[in-house]
Order: C-alpha cells, then structure tokens, then sequence
C-alpha cells in the first residue's frame, strides 16, 4: 500500500527535481525559429544546394537577423539619420576660459561653433507608428554621438530631442554630418513580432503553410513561397497588389479559416503586409535560383552527366567557376524580375476595372438585349463561359472536371481525382449554393474572379474571351445562385424573371 | 484573519482597478443603465440581508458560547413568531425583486415592447461563425430581407448603428453557439444554431464599442472581437451609401430602376468591404 502511495504521488524531493530539471533545460529545448528551405532544395546537388541556401541566407538572412534584398517592394523601415549641429556662437569670455580650462585649445572663434548634436532622423513615411524611437535606438544614438565627438566628453543626453549636450565646443570638422543607419529593418521586425502573434501557427515560420495549426485544417493555410495569392483585383498574369494582400488580412477570407483581423490598426497592416511580401520573396527566390541550379546540377542531372561519361570533379569544378562567374548576376537578376512583378502589380493600371456599369440581375442584358442579366448569365455559364464544366449545371461545384484524373505541372497524375491548384491541394470549384463567396461578394470582386480567374488555381481568366457586357451577366447569374440557398433560380424555374427582383 | 481580511481589501479596491463594469462603469445604453440600477439595487438589498443575517448569527453564537456548561440544555418546538418574520420578510423582498425588474425584462426581452420594430430600423443581420462576425447589411432604404437577397451588403467585424436610435438586429449562427456581447451596453445574446434572434438596442453617444463572443466557441474565442461603430445619423447614412457605391447596388433613394452607377469608383478601393 504505502509503495503505490509512493507511486502515485512524488514525494517532495522528486517533485523538487523534476521542478528544477524543468526549470533548467524547459526553455533550452526551444529552439530558435529559422527560415525552412523548400523542398524541391533535395533535389539538387549537395554542393548546388548549399549555394542556394548560401545566397538566400545572405539576401534574406534568418528571423533573427533580417535582410532585404530589396528596398522598392518591401519597406524595410530603416533608421537613418544625420548628425546636425545647433548654430550657437561662443562668445571670447568663454573662449578663453575654455583655453585655460581645456586640454583642447581652440584658436579661431569662429571655428567653435556648437556645444549641443543632435540627432536628425528620417524615418519612412509609410509606418507613422513606429515614429517614436525606441529606448534601443536612444541609446545608440548616444553611443554614436558619443563616439561622434569623443574628444569633448559628452555630458548629457536629451532622448526626447535627440540631442546631446556637450561640455565643450566641438569644432565642426570633427563631426560627420553624413548620413548613417541607425536600425536596420525596423518595418520588417515589427511586422515579424507581429506575424509571429496572428499569423505563424498556421502559415509558418517561413510562410509555407506549415504552421502547427495548418494540418488541422481544410483549406490548408497559403504557402507564400511560390508569390501566388489567389484573390486579387489584378490582372490574370499580374501579381496580387499590396492592397489586395492587406484586404485579405483585414477581411479574412469567408468560408476558410483565414479570420478577419480588422482590429489591427492600419499601421499594424501595413507591417504585416510588408513581412508577407517579404516571406513571398524569400520563397520566390529561392524556387527561381532552385529551377536555375536544377538545369545542370540536381541530382538527377548531375547522374546522367556521371553516366555520360564526366568525372565529378569535372562537374564540381565547372560548377564552381558558374557559381564564382555566372551565378550572382543570375541571382541580382531574379531578384529584380520579382522585384518588378510587384512593383507592376501595385501601378494602377494592372488593376481590373470594368468601364460600363452592371445591369440589375432582373434588367435588359447589355450583351444581348432579347434576354434578361440572368438569364444570358445563365446561357453564358452553360455554354461559352464553360463554367459548368467544373461549377456543374446547377452551380454547385460538381461539373465534370470534378471526377477526371488530373495531372500537376510536372505531368504526374494527382491520386485522386478531381481539380487541384499550384500547391497541390485538391481544390473543389465553388458551389454557389452554400452563399459563401470566398474572394469576396461585391459584384466587382466577382468580375474580377471572372475576368483575370483565380491565381494558383484551375480557373482560369475569362477577361479574354467574354466581353465585359457578358461578364456581368455572368456575375448577376452567380450573384442570384448565391443568393438562393438550394432552390432552384428563377431561370431553370422559368418564372417570369421579375422573380427576382423583390430585393 | 488574513484571508477576510483580503477578501474585504479586494472587495474596497476592485472598482478603482475597473474590476467592476466594463468600460468607464456607466453604461452606454439606456437599457444598460436600467439594467445597472437592477444590479445596484439587488446589491443594496443583498448586503443588507448578508450583514443583518451575520449579525443574527453572531448573536446566537455569542448568547449560546456565554451558556454556563453546567445549566442543562433544554429543548423547545420552534418559534412560530420567528418563522413567520423569517419567512414573510425574504419572501416580500423576492416578490418586490421579481416585480420591479418586470418592466425591464419586458423590455429587454419582449419583441412587441422593442422600440425598434418600426420600417427601417432592422439594420441588419449578424451571423456568428469561428471566429468572426460576419454582418449583412440592406440596401440603404430598404428593410432586410430574412433571406439574403442579390444588392445586399457584406462586412466582416464590424456592425455599423447610428446613434440614439433604436435599432434592431438578427442574430444566427453557422456552427457552433456563440455569443453576441456588447459589455458597454450591457447587451448580451446567444446565437442558437439553426435559430434567428432578434436584439434590440440604442447606443446613445457615436464611438466605438468592443463586440465580443461571450460562449466559449473553439480555440479562436479569445480573439472573436469586433466593434460595433456607432454614427451620428448623417455619417451613418453617408457611410452606407458609400458602402452601396461600393457594392454596386442602388439605395431605394436613388432611382432602383437605372442601372447602377459608382462602378468605375469601387474599382479604385480595395479597402472596402468585402
């Protein structure tokens, strides 16, 4: 008895142990989060992979050290300043005075100009709320007004003005009035603590949907890595602009488990925005370097030149002069092609905008003036829209598609049929019936689905082929199926179409 | 002695660390302030019951401790005098509470005693799901459809009232049970699936309000917040007619038969409502 007593409940020492050991090693189990490389990084050479790795490390560093390859899409929110002097005159009394006092002799007046530096800062526009410089960046400021005008001792340090005060004149030339940068990445690092609150349990450390939520979940949390964002108001080959990605953070995404995170302030949206593109860039780059590599140097190819008759230290040796000689115009190149995607996607041109307006459902159609909105948006959806092929007839996202074997990029059939987006995951087409509308319910948020299709995904834009007039039949025809849960719309009822139009 | 002795300092200082009321401690509902001098009055009556009754039983304690050991006990049937009091007294101050907060039930409560039952004032409807508020708004001038209707308006986490309205709203659910709170209005409703319920509420002062979900709903509930806006009544008619513009849908103000003008203008924001 008393033995299953001791069983049951650790005695005090054991207890105490087992307090300390947890205390001691539970927070040295932790590690540091770190950036996850893709995966297809396996398929290549060990020597090609560490190449890869090297330059994104390099560009990108690690999230306890960011980098940014780029300044024109992601904000990095530098610190910069100068060093100003205040205009102050000393008089000849104090002059010399100080020549008396000072082990620092002074000759010209005139060449005296200032006892107080301060610090000037610009900071970028674009995040008002981090204006205030932290108790951090006050103490290097001092650090480096300090060692600015070490000769003069400095004495006090107003933070709230960022000036210091000296006990002596300093002379003019002595000080560096050039501009320096007081703390690198500071956007970035705000948007990361925050990323690191709201959104990394389910999309990840590195933004590849792999967070410790995400495989609990249907749809899977968006992997950033390939730059795709799937709702957008931007052309069918155009990136997602900057608003469409703080839209969706903002507004969530109806019917997924991306929540709505309106609550946040602007400034705090605009941060995590910036560290979503930058993630998106980390992960764009990589795969474009990984596809430039894996031409001659993944593993299959470097197997085949093995079988064609080359030594490996041949291949190691060619490799090393492409790394020393092509690779790193290879990679500033890449890095700007991303870097103009986003900036395209952000002019205001490549956003979708219908010219004319949208007819009520129940109206004339504009495309086809014998029928009404729906009723054309109907003919459209069976026949020259091809919606139904995977929408089905009735709209509920059982078209035929739905049960065929399709195939991914590579060629390789999916094991289970049906339609599957860029990322591999089956991706069933909307069934309008539900009334959930992912992207978005506004009429021109549908027009745009239509038009440039969903990025990533195997709906494909129909801007080209229909004429804007049909498309807003076609969106009045999915508007009236979203909005009659399970019943049959009033055209395959064929009722008088003023059916619809007690709205 | 230490433990009362807690008890009672927490209990003096819990008001001025704003462990009393939500919000500034005055309610921004007139509903709310009805319902706090409930909670006032019930508390008044409460604590004078709680300190007569420990008092009565002090005294009893002290008068039977002061016994001498050797006097015998005696044993005695009860007091009928005394049972009368104890029992009429609680009783007349149970009946009083019960129909002195009638009126206020009634009206929190009683769809034919809400206010907000006229044309107009049933703005919209609020449909909780993990996490989040979605909201579905008419058009501008037009009641709300108890069914979505194609022209009707969608946001997410944030409720848009004016103010010193009364205003009636309908909840649901699309999962699981939620709970509409709005703590500085003293407004708190479940949502049942498969049920639609109608609230009713004024806020009296333009602002902003914390919207919680108060039922346990899954692991999101902590961050299921939204806000409710509250708008003088022209903001509020402007800021619906923008979101009209912005969805493409003609207000009943407009002429309903045209074609819908403010397409080209919706294209330019991206943060509207989605």
């Amino acid at each position: 008895m008393n033995e299953m007593m001791s069983i049951r409940r650790p005695g005090l020492l054991s207890w105490c142990l087992l307090m300390l050991t947890t205390l001691l090693t539970g927070c040295m189990g932790s590690s540091q989060p770190d950036f996850v490389g893709s995966k297809r990084l396996d398929s290549l050479t060990p020597y090609a992979r560490e190449a890869v790795q090297a330059v994104i490390k390099d560009k990108f560093g690690s999230p306890s050290s960011l980098r940014c390859p780029t300044t024109t899409v992601i904000a990095t929110g530098d610190v910069r300043g100068t060093v100003a002097l205040e205009e102050s005159k000393a008089t000849q009394e104090t002059l010399d005075k100080l020549n008396t006092t000072s082990d620092l002799l002074i000759e010209d007046p005139m060449e005296l100009t200032s006892k107080s530096i301060r610090f000037v800062p610009t900071l970028d526009q674009q995040f008002a709320a981090i204006e205030k410089l932290t108790e951090k960046e006050n103490a290097a400021i001092k650090d480096y007004l300090a060692a600015v005008v070490s000769e003069s001792r400095p004495i006090t340090f107003n933070a709230e003005k960022t000036e210091i005060t000296l006990a002596q004149p300093v002379k003019p030339a002595s000080v560096n009035e050039s501009e320096f940068i007081l703390d690198e990445c500071r956007a970035l690092y705000r948007g990361q603590q925050l990323y690191m609150l709201h959104c990394v349990h389910c999309h990840g450390v590195s933004g590849d949907g792999n967070g410790a939520s995400a495989k609990y979940m249907n749809p899977r949390p968006r992997d950033y890595r390939q730059g795709v964002f799937k709702f957008t108001s931007t052309a069918a080959t155009s990136k997602a602009s900057t608003a469409d990605i703080k839209h969706i953070i903002a507004d969530g995404i109806a019917g997924t488990y991306m929540p709505s995170f309106k609550l946040l302030s602007e400034d705090d949206l605009t941060s995590i925005t910036n560290y979503v593109k930058f993630l998106a860039f980390r992960g764009e780059l990589e795969n474009r370097l990984i596809n430039e590599v894996a031409f001659e140097y993944s593993q299959k190819a470097y197997d085949e030149r093995i079988a064609g008759g080359e030594k490996p230290e041949e291949i190691e040796t060619l490799f090393k002069d492409y790394l020393a000689q092509m690779f790193p115009d290879i990679v500033s190149s890449n890095v700007d092609l991303i870097a103009a995607d986003w900036t395209a996607a952000d002019e205001a041109d490549s956003v979708i905008t219908p010219q004319g307006p949208r007819p009520e459902p129940d109206a004339k159609s504009l495309a086809d003036a014998t029928k009404t909105s729906i009723e054309n948006g109907h003919l459209l959806f069976l026949t020259k829209g091809q919606c139904a092929a995977c929408h089905g007839e009735n709209g509920r996202g059982d078209g035929v598609q739905t049960r065929a074997m399709q195939a991914n990029a590579q060629g390789d059939m999916f094991a289970e049929p049906g339609l599957h987006d860029e990322w591999g995951n089956l991706t069933p087409p909307r069934d309008f019936r539900t009334g959930v509308l992912r992207g978005g319910r506004r009429p021109v948020d549908i027009y745009r689905r239509i038009h440039s299709g969903i990025k990533g995904t195997k709906m494909p834009p129909a801007g080209a082929s229909l004429t804007e007039e049909e498309i807003w039949d076609l969106v009045n025809y999915v508007l009236v199926m979203s909005n009659s849960k399970g019943q049959p719309t009033p055209v395959q009822a064929a009722k008088p179409t003023t059916e619809v139009s007690s709205n | 002695m230490f433990w009362p002795v807690l008890a009672l300092y927490i209990c003096w200082v819990a008001p001025t660390l704003g462990w009393g009321f939500p919000g500034d401690g005055v309610s921004d509902s007139p509903i709310g302030k009805r319902i706090d001098h409930l909670f006032w009055l019930i508390m008044a009556i409460t604590t004078g019951v709680f300190v007569l009754t420990q008092i009565a039983m002090g005294y009893a304690l002290w008068k039977a401790s002061t016994k001498k050991p050797e006097e015998p006990a005696q044993h005695f049937h009860g007091s009928h005098t005394l049972e009368v009091i104890w029992t009429v007294i609680p009783g007349a101050l149970l009946l009083f509470i019960a129909f002195y907060q009638m009126d206020v039930w009634a009206d929190f409560r009683l769809k034919s005693r809400a206010p907000a039952t006229k044309s107009g004032s049933l703005i919209a409807e609020v449909t909780a799901r993990q996490f989040e508020w979605r909201i579905r708004y008419p058009v501008p001038g037009k009641d709300l459809s108890p069914t979505p209707v194609p022209g009707d308006m969608y946001d997410v986490n944030e409720l848009i009232i004016p103010a010193k309205t009364p205003v009636m709203i309908y909840l649901r659910t699309d999962d699981v049970q939620h709970s509409f709170f709005l703590p500085t209005l003293r407004i708190k409703q479940d949502a049942i699936p498969g049920k639609v319920i109608p609230i009713w509420f004024e806020a009296e002062e333009p602002g902003s309000y914390p919207l919680l979900c108060a039922e346990l709903c899954g692991w999101g509930h902590y961050k299921m917040g939204g806000k409710l806006t509250v708008l003088s009544q022209e903001d509020y008619t402007a800021r619906m007619q923008k979101m009209a513009q912005d969805f493409g849908v003609a207000s009943a103000a407009s002429t309903p038969a045209a074609p819908t003008p403010g397409v080209a203008s919706t294209s330019q924001t991206q943060e509207g409502a989605n």
